[in-house]
């Protein structure tokens, strides 16, 4: 069944190339960024893999847009978060007060990893990526709540939530907070590095937030029944 | 074209005086029944969505205690959502917007 959907895509070019477009027909392919991909040997590759390879060849690839680099340090995530970040286009800022943020939250963990007895030292993390990615982690929630009509009157009802809603809304509550709840003197990066920090340990007003959320979803458990998907 | 039956015909005739019905389409029955709401589902993972809150309820609601729970969350979802993708139903009854293809053929897509 899947097949025969797909069959419907028969190869078409449009008479206007897309370039850096963001709206693609689905038969365009993703392009590969990673220089691994490419620098693996044809022996190492698997069937389907190879298979993918020659699909590949065939099939036109989207533009890579400009924020997309092959170089070790690009991170999907935050890149989304720069993104998130940015107010009236200036990427340019916003990838600044990314930068200054890892680099606080470095110096931060460093100077706990100095003042740390030989039996805490292992447990630091200096690295500020990690600790940037398992903060966003600690606070994606599990669950979340949908307003949902039922005989006239509206419910919150407990629904699960995954992947890019997730990713979202937990950005989104780390970025307006450290913008609205915080003291107006200190600069975005020192918000953002207390706040991230804080995440990282399960503390601080984001992993709060998250947590009310899940319990106002488990007291309204009941109405778990009123989604229909 | 068909006639309507001998009991409408008396109502509709003007022979005896006004007629009692003024329809505004003819009065024949079609052989096929019209398109019904589609039928609601019902929730999935609900069970593991209990269980999962009351882990919660115990551990008051840290994540750590729970790692167990969740994970049976998170596959049931991406069963249940893969599930709703491959059956028939979204085939049938969504594809009427080219927005909503292009959807379906993107998450279809390996």
């Amino acid at each position: 069944m899947a097949a025969s959907i797909s069959g419907l895509l028969k190869p078409w070019t449009p008479r206007v190339l897309l370039v850096r477009w963001s709206r693609y027909n689905p038969y365009y392919l993703e392009p590969e960024v990673r220089k691994e991909a490419y620098s693996r040997p044809e022996s190492e590759l698997s069937a389907e893999e190879k298979e993918e390879r020659e699909l590949k060849k065939l099939r036109p690839i989207k533009a890579a847009t400009n924020s997309t680099t092959s170089s070790l340090f690009n991170d999907p995530v935050v890149s989304k978060f720069i993104n998130m970040m940015m107010k009236h286009g200036e990427k340019t800022l916003a990838r600044e007060i990314m930068m200054q943020t890892l680099e606080n939250i470095k110096r931060k963990q460093v100077e706990k990893y100095h003042k740390a007895t030989d039996g805490q030292k292992e447990g630091i993390e200096c690295n500020p990526y990690a600790v940037f990615h398992q903060a966003l982690e600690n606070c994606k929630p599990v669950v979340a709540l949908a307003s949902i009509q039922k005989g006239g009157k509206y419910y919150q009802v407990p629904i699960p939530v995954t992947g890019n809603r997730q990713r979202f809304l937990a950005m989104k509550w780390m970025i307006t907070e450290c913008r609205d709840n915080k003291h107006r003197r200190t600069h975005m990066y020192e918000k953002l590095s207390q706040e991230l920090l804080a995440a990282f340990a399960n503390e601080g007003n984001v992993i709060r937030k998250k947590h009310e959320l899940h319990k106002m979803a488990e007291a309204n458990r009941a109405y778990a029944h009123y989604r229909w998907w | 074209s068909v006639r309507p039956p001998v009991l409408t015909r008396r109502l509709l005739s003007r022979e005896n005086g006004k007629p009692v019905l003024k329809p505004n389409r003819p009065l024949i029955l079609k052989d096929s029944v019209g398109n019904r709401k589609p039928r609601k589902g019902e929730a999935s993972c609900v069970t593991e969505m209990s269980l999962l809150m009351a882990c919660w309820k115990q551990n008051n609601f840290v994540d750590s205690l729970c790692s167990n729970e969740i994970n049976t969350f998170y596959t049931c979802v991406h069963k249940a959502e893969r599930q709703k993708l491959l059956s028939g139903e979204l085939i049938e009854n969504c594809i009427y917007t080219q927005t909503s293809f292009f959807q379906l053929i993107k998450s279809l897509r390996p």
